[in-house]
C-alpha cells in the first residue's frame, strides 16, 4: 500500500533530526535539516498534484464553514494568524500557504484541511486559557497539515473521487448540479476522523512545534486534560467520536515527552494577558471573570 | 438562556467559580512544595491517590490530598475525573446549582440553536465558498509572524521530533 511504504523515508529523516537534536551539534544548520525534512514531507504528497492538493482542502475548508462560518471579529482572526503561522514557520514548511481561522460555533474541536488549511472552534478557543495552550492546538493541527493526514485519508477512502474534484466543482459552478463527489468525500472524512496513530502522532509533533516556537510545552497537554475531564459532555461529540479517548492520547504523550520538556517549561511563554485581551470580545456575557 | 449561561460558566471552569477538580494520582509522586523538579517534597503519594486539583501552571498540577495537604505533582501524572463520573468534576461551592445546570445541558441543548459542527451539521452543510475567499484576507506573512514573535518575546529554539512510546512512527 502506498500510504505504508512512502511513510519510511519520513520516518527515517525524522529520527535522523532526533538524533541530530539530541546531539547538540552547535555547527549545524538547523533550519536547513528542517527544511529538508520539509522537502521529504513534500514528496510524500507527490503522488497528488499541487492543484489536486488545493482543491481537496479548498472544498473541506468550504464545507466546514459551511457548518460552521468565520467569527466575524477581524482582530480576533488576524491575531490567530499570527500566532498560527508562527507556530507553522518552525516546520520549515514555508511554502504552504498557512490559512488560520475561527469558527462560529460552541461546539468544542479543531481541524485541519489539505494544503495548510487550520480551524478552531469559538468553544475551544473560550475554554483555552493562555497562548501557549492556542500554539498547542493549532500544532497539533498543522502537524496535520505537514504529515499529509488527511490527503492519505480522502485518497485511500476514495481516490477517483479526492482527484476528481476539479472537474466535478466546475460543474457545480455551471449551474446548480448535484454536490460532488469530493465534498461527500469530505462529509466521510471530517465525520468519521483520521487514524488513531495520526493523532498520536499530531499529539508528539504539536509539543514539539509548540515548544520550538518558544511556548511552554505543556499547553497541548493541559488541553488534553481538558479534553479527558469533558468526556461525555454536550459539545464535544464530535471531538470524541472522531479522537482516540484523551485518556490514551496523554498517556501515549507522557510516555513519548519523558523528562525532555521539564527543564523548558520554566522559560516557555504563555501570553496569558494578551491571549486574555484578544478573547474577551468572545466572552461578553460571562460576567464572573 | 439563563441555563445555558449557567452550564457555560461551569463547564469552562473560570477562574472566579474557585475551580477544582476531582482527580485520581496515576503514578506515585512526590508532593512538591512548589511547581519546580527540585522544589522540597512536602509528602509521597501513592498511585491512585484521590486528589482535589486547584490550579494548572505549565507541566505542574497544585493538588490538595483528603488529609488536606496541598502541593505541587507533574500534571501527567494526573488524571482529571470525567465530569459524568459519580463524583461530580467540578465540585466546591456550587452544590445543587451544578446539578440543575447539569440537567438542563443533558443533550445538545447547550449546543444546538446557531450553527454546529456535529456530524448532523456536516451532513447538512452545503460548501461556503465565499468564507474560504474571506480567510484569505486574515493570513498573516512570515515577516508579520516573527514580527509578532518578537514583539512577544517568543523566541525559536531547537527540539527535535518525538518517538512513539512504542517505538513506532516518527
Amino acid at each position: 500500500m502506498r500510504t505504508r511504504h512512502t511513510f519510511r523515508p519520513l520516518a527515517m529523516a525524522l529520527t535522523l533530526m532526533a538524533a541530530i537534536g539530541l546531539s547538540g551539534c552547535k555547527t549545524m544548520d538547523f533550519n536547513a535539516v528542517l527544511e529538508h525534512g520539509g522537502n521529504l514531507a513534500r514528496s510524500f504528497n507527490q503522488n497528488i498534484t499541487p492543484q489536486e492538493e488545493a482543491r481537496m482542502g479548498e472544498e473541506s475548508a468550504a464545507l466546514l464553514l459551511g457548518a460552521a462560518p468565520l467569527v466575524q471579529n477581524p482582530g480576533l482572526q488576524r491575531y490567530v494568524n499570527q500566532v498560527g503561522q508562527w507556530v507553522a514557520l518552525q516546520t520549515g514548511r514555508n511554502d504552504v500557504p498557512w490559512r488560520f481561522g475561527v469558527m462560529d460555533t460552541e461546539n468544542i474541536n479543531a481541524f485541519a484541511a489539505p494544503a495548510g488549511y487550520v480551524f478552531i472552534t469559538k468553544g475551544l478557543l473560550k475554554r483555552l486559557q493562555n497562548e501557549a495552550e492556542l500554539a498547542g492546538v493549532l500544532a497539533h493541527e498543522i502537524s496535520h497539515v505537514v504529515m499529509g493526514h488527511y490527503v492519505q485519508t480522502m485518497l485511500k477512502k476514495d481516490r477517483a473521487a479526492a482527484l476528481g474534484g476539479l472537474a466535478n466543482t466546475l460543474a457545480q459552478s455551471q449551474g446548480k448540479g448535484e454536490l460532488s463527489a469530493l465534498v461527500n468525500l469530505t462529509r466521510g472524512v471530517y465525520s468519521s476522523g483520521l487514524d488513531k496513530e495520526d493523532e498520536y502522532q499530531a499529539d508528539r509533533m504539536g509539543v514539539v512545534l509548540a515548544t520550538r516556537a518558544g511556548y511552554d510545552p505543556f499547553g497541548l497537554p493541559r488541553v488534553l486534560q481538558m479534553y479527558a475531564a469533558n468526556a461525555g459532555q454536550a459539545g464535544f461529540d464530535l471531538l470524541f467520536s472522531t479522537h482516540p479517548s484523551a485518556d490514551e492520547r496523554l498517556a501515549r504523550l507522557a510516555a513519548s515527552m519523558g523528562e525532555r520538556f521539564d527543564a523548558l517549561e520554566a522559560k516557555g511563554a504563555k501570553n496569558t494577558a494578551a491571549f486574555s485581551r484578544q478573547i474577551a470580545a468572545l466572552t461578553p456575557t460571562v460576567k464572573a471573570r | 438562556m439563563k441555563i445555558s449561561r449557567l452550564t457555560l460558566l461551569l463547564a469552562t471552569g473560570l477562574s472566579s467559580v474557585a475551580w477544582a477538580q476531582n482527580a485520581t494520582l496515576i503514578r506515585a509522586s512526590d508532593l512538591k512544595a512548589k511547581p519546580f523538579i527540585d522544589a522540597a517534597s512536602i509528602a509521597q503519594l501513592p498511585e491512585q491517590t484521590r486528589l482535589t486539583v486547584v490550579a494548572n501552571e505549565g507541566g505542574w498540577s497544585q493538588v490538595r490530598t483528603s488529609s488536606g495537604a496541598t502541593g505541587w505533582v507533574r500534571l501527567l501524572h494526573v488524571r482529571p475525573d470525567k465530569q459524568g463520573d459519580a463524583g461530580p468534576g467540578i465540585v466546591k461551592s456550587l452544590g445543587t446549582l451544578g446539578n440543575v445546570a447539569r440537567t438542563g445541558s443533558t443533550g445538545q441543548t447547550a449546543t444546538t440553536g446557531a450553527k454546529g459542527i456535529s456530524k448532523d451539521d456536516l451532513a447538512q452543510a452545503a460548501p461556503n465558498f465565499q468564507e474560504v475567499k474571506r480567510l484569505e484576507q486574515y493570513r498573516a506573512s512570515a515577516k508579520e509572524a516573527e514580527r509578532y514573535a518578537k514583539d512577544n518575546r517568543l523566541k525559536a529554539q531547537e527540539m527535535s521530533y518525538l518517538d512513539a512510546s512504542d517505538g513506532q512512527r516518527n
